[in-house]
């Protein structure tokens, strides 16, 4: 009984627990995952997006193996549930991600959906795609006076560090 | 005078013979006199040789052993023979099977989240157990002769044989159960790979089987997990360890697990002679084919277990 | 294609709004974050901002840089500063209490005795642990000095001014633990010591101090392991509940009756657990048995304090151990009962 205690209790959940179970998750995924493969762009609760990009990555790796390779063929067959999306799958996404390891999507948050239930949604793409871009926010830029000032200062670090080093203190703190 | 090459510098042949290699080099008209000797002596490389020149094989002298030892060369004069040293032989199959890059499966770490310098800590103390003690590459399936140390055993001594039945644990922990019947009493034994008191792990079979774990055969029929006490070592292959793909026969169910069960994924029974139609059918409810399309699930250690090989390789050549 | 309306719109609001609604700020998703807990929602409309929020890339790298090289700088002035302005060395005496350190546990493995025993041991890894104050015995209880200990560097962009206050007096990294030790009055270091694995030296015994693993609100019979009822046998709604928990004659519950409540994630402390080997090289500590608090949970390790070892530390380094080179010391250091993995197996006779 106090043995299993450890058993009982999970700390370290791995995953969302969605649907009906084991199979129910997957299969909820794998419609999601056939839906991205299409447009390339969709919306979602961020949730269930958030668990679908995993996925969404790694059967982008699998593609990569080329359609020679069975396992590959055998993934893309279960997770695309519409079959003709297998060809765009390893012809059109697997060229294109060739270049890039890992990272192949990109996952944004949008306003609350008002209509059902106000759950928390997002939007996934496939990187590459040629819808127009999504507006990501940036970051300051640098004409900020913090930044400037920054800027300066590490450029005198830069100076006199090159300077110590012209003069042969090694390995000093900055 | 001229310099004899580098020992080391050739391992062309199965078998490689080392003489004693200390003593100042020689000059080179020795060699043919030596070459004869040997010719004497060691059939199998006159064998290795009559395909090539004779000087060729002079050289291959040169870099394998210097024979100072028994010719003694004095102002060009050979002078007074001495027997030569009794050559070692070294044998070269177990070089061949460590190019199989075979990684103990304890040295792999488990998925969790513990930090990576742990592993390293453990494997360090398991690299130092296994410069003293000689661990050889076996499987589930392989047959092997353990000897414990017991303090109730005459001569403090026991040996057990049997059939490697599962192995399991990671780093230092890490256990193997033998299993075999005697005396018509199915005995298992479950060893500490890193223990102490093991004394020596002799393999007398190299196999492995269709499934990772074989408790299946406790329900199996007696002679499948039948070992012979005073086994033979059986030579190891050199190339691919053998997989046996014999399918055991169970005895009549119930067995101690459902062994039906897809979890266990058992390859070695053949399952149309033990269930009805309709246990058949329960099995399919069990089965979660989706599960192998999970691919959170799966956990490639192709590239932990190349890092680990070199450094553990690396260690214990060292 | 209510979906793709909706995100036109509100590129169109962002273009044109831009920065006047905040609230409809979306934001990318970690890189490389996978994890479950890791997605940045980013909320503007509270004056809360985080470190590098209007940085730009490179300032923030630099920073970051800055900062590492700057804590090594520290972490190497600090590996021995007895030497620039030493506080005085007491010697032991009976009833002295000697300073402990902060460590991370790493996880258990097997260690075997000579005699061929079995032992589990946890590790515990000392890691950038350094003492980060000194209060004397009149700012606090008036009978002990305490010292406050540090385990673990963090970075210092989350962590508030005032608590980096205290680093930046001492000169060293900020620390993810701090712990108070009440030492004896010989026993006080200068802050900024580093403190090492070797302070603990193989066949003492240490008393370890962390927070157990959280187990939430736990019935009875996981958290005190009561029987419970049966199963079967009339039991109407009655499987796991306590049963009775008094009498009517004292017609009340006595304090510290044993109830469902919260189990785990509380400070326990075990005794007495004895030091098996110190690995000196890498600031290992092999402690018998097992350790409260999950792997990768920082510890409180003292000398025990149990009557029985507690005059143990007499033959210990006093007040701690100082890296300086005046105590040599191999890389391992074994208790005499422990087997080494260089030496030939066991052979009874």
């Amino acid at each position: 009984m106090r043995l299993s205690a450890a058993a009982w209790i999970s700390h370290g959940r791995l995953r969302r627990r969605l649907g009906y179970g084991p199979r129910s998750r997957l299969d909820l995924l794998r419609n999601l995952l056939t839906g991205l493969v299409r447009h390339e762009r969709i919306e979602a609760p961020r949730a269930r997006l958030d668990e679908m990009r995993f996925y969404a990555e790694h059967l982008i790796d699998y593609a990569k193996r080329g359609d020679t390779d069975p396992k590959a063929m055998n993934m893309a067959n279960f997770w695309l549930t519409e079959k003709d999306l297998i060809h765009k799958l390893f012809k059109v996404l697997a060229p294109r991600f060739q270049a890039h390891a890992g990272n192949y999507t990109r996952m944004l948050q949008i306003p609350n959906r008002t209509t059902i239930d106000r759950a928390k949604m997002a939007v996934i793409e496939y990187k590459g795609n040629p819808f127009p871009p999504l507006p990501i926010p940036r970051r300051d830029s640098g004409k900020t006076l913090v930044n400037q000032l920054l800027k300066g200062y590490k450029d005198d670090v830069f100076r006199t560090k090159g300077a110590q080093l012209q003069e042969g203190h090694v390995g000093t703190a900055v | 005078m001229t310099k004899v090459p580098n020992l080391s510098s050739q391992t062309t042949s199965l078998r490689s013979i080392k003489f004693d290699s200390s003593g100042p080099p020689c000059r080179e008209e020795h060699f043919t006199h030596v070459y004869l000797l040997l010719k004497k002596r060691l059939p199998f490389i006159v064998m290795a040789a009559s395909c090539r020149k004779v000087w060729e094989m002079r050289g291959a002298c040169r870099r394998f052993f210097s024979v100072s030892g028994f010719l003694n060369c004095k102002d060009g004069q050979p002078a007074k023979f001495k027997p030569p040293p009794k050559p070692v032989i070294i044998d070269e199959t177990k070089p061949l099977a460590a190019e199989r890059r075979f990684l103990s499966p304890e040295f792999i770490p488990p998925r969790e989240r513990t930090h990576p310098f742990k592993f390293y800590l453990e494997r360090r103390d398991m690299i130092q157990r296994r410069k003293v003690l000689n661990i050889p590459e076996f499987y589930v399936g392989s047959i092997l002769s353990v000897t414990t140390a017991d303090p109730y055993a005459s001569g403090k001594r026991s040996t057990f044989v049997g059939l490697c039945i599962q192995r399991s644990g990671k780093g230092l922990g890490a256990t193997f159960i033998l299993r075999n019947i005697i005396e018509g009493q199915g005995v298992e034994v479950c060893f500490e790979l890193y223990s102490p008191l093991v004394q020596e792990i002799k393999l007398l079979k190299l196999e492995k089987r269709l499934d990772d774990n074989l408790m299946y055969l406790r329900d199996a029929l007696p002679e499948y997990s039948t070992v012979d006490v005073n086994m033979m070592p059986v030579p190891i292959p050199a190339d691919e360890v053998p997989v046996n793909k014999m399918k055991v026969k169970m005895k009549p169910r119930p067995w101690s697990k459902h062994w039906e069960h897809p979890k266990f994924n058992i390859q070695g029974i053949n399952f149309d002679f033990f269930l009805t139609d309709e246990d058949k059918k329960k099995v399919e409810e069990w089965s979660m084919p989706w599960r192998e399309f999970d691919m959170m699930i799966e956990y490639d250690t192709s590239k932990i277990e190349k890092e680990i090989w070199e450094e553990v390789n690396a260690e214990l050549k060292k | 294609m209510p979906g793709v309306g909706l995100l036109c719109r509100l590129g169109s609001r962002l273009l044109t709004g831009g920065r006047h609604v905040p609230a409809l700020v979306a934001a990318e998703t970690g890189v490389g974050n996978r994890g479950l807990w890791r997605v940045i929602a980013r909320h503007i409309v509270d004056n809360a901002t985080w470190w590098d929020e209007h940085l730009s890339e490179e300032n923030c790298k630099f920073l970051k840089n800055l900062t590492t090289e700057e804590f090594k700088a520290q972490t190497a002035s600090k590996l021995c500063p007895l030497k620039d302005e030493p506080w005085p060395l007491h010697h032991w005496e009976p009833g002295s209490k000697r300073i402990g350190v902060v460590a991370l546990k790493l996880g258990m493995m097997p260690l075997w005795t000579k005699a061929g025993e079995r032992l589990p041991v946890t590790m515990l890894r000392v890691q950038d642990c350094h003492v980060l104050k000194y209060i004397p015995k009149e700012e606090c209880d008036g009978k002990n000095p305490f010292i406050i200990v540090g385990g673990k560097n963090v970075s210092p962009f989350h962590k508030s001014p005032s608590q980096l206050e205290l680093y930046r007096a001492i000169g060293i990294p900020p620390k993810q633990k701090m712990t108070t030790f009440k030492v004896s009055d010989n026993a006080i270091i200068k802050p900024g010591t580093p403190l090492y694995a070797a302070h603990f030296r193989p066949g003492q015994y240490v008393d370890i101090t962390a927070k157990t693993i959280g187990k939430g609100f736990q019935g009875v019979m996981k958290r005190w392991g009561f029987k419970g009822q049966p199963a079967t046998h009339g039991q109407t709604k009655t499987h796991r509940r306590p049963g009775a928990i008094s009498n009517t004659k004292v017609a009340r519950v006595f304090k510290g009756k044993k109830m469902p409540g919260q189990m785990g994630n509380r400070f326990r402390t075990v005794r007495g657990l004895k030091v098996w080997r110190v690995s000196v090289k890498h600031n290992i500590i092999y402690v018998n048995g097992t350790v409260p608090g999950h792997t990768n949970c920082l510890v409180k390790v003292t000398d025990s304090n149990l009557r029985a070892y507690r005059d143990y530390s007499k033959n210990l380094p006093f007040p701690t151990y100082f890296a300086d080179g005046e105590e040599e010391l191999a890389d391992e250091l074994y208790d005499e009962e422990v087997f080494q993995f260089t030496e030939p197996s066991i052979a009874y006779t």
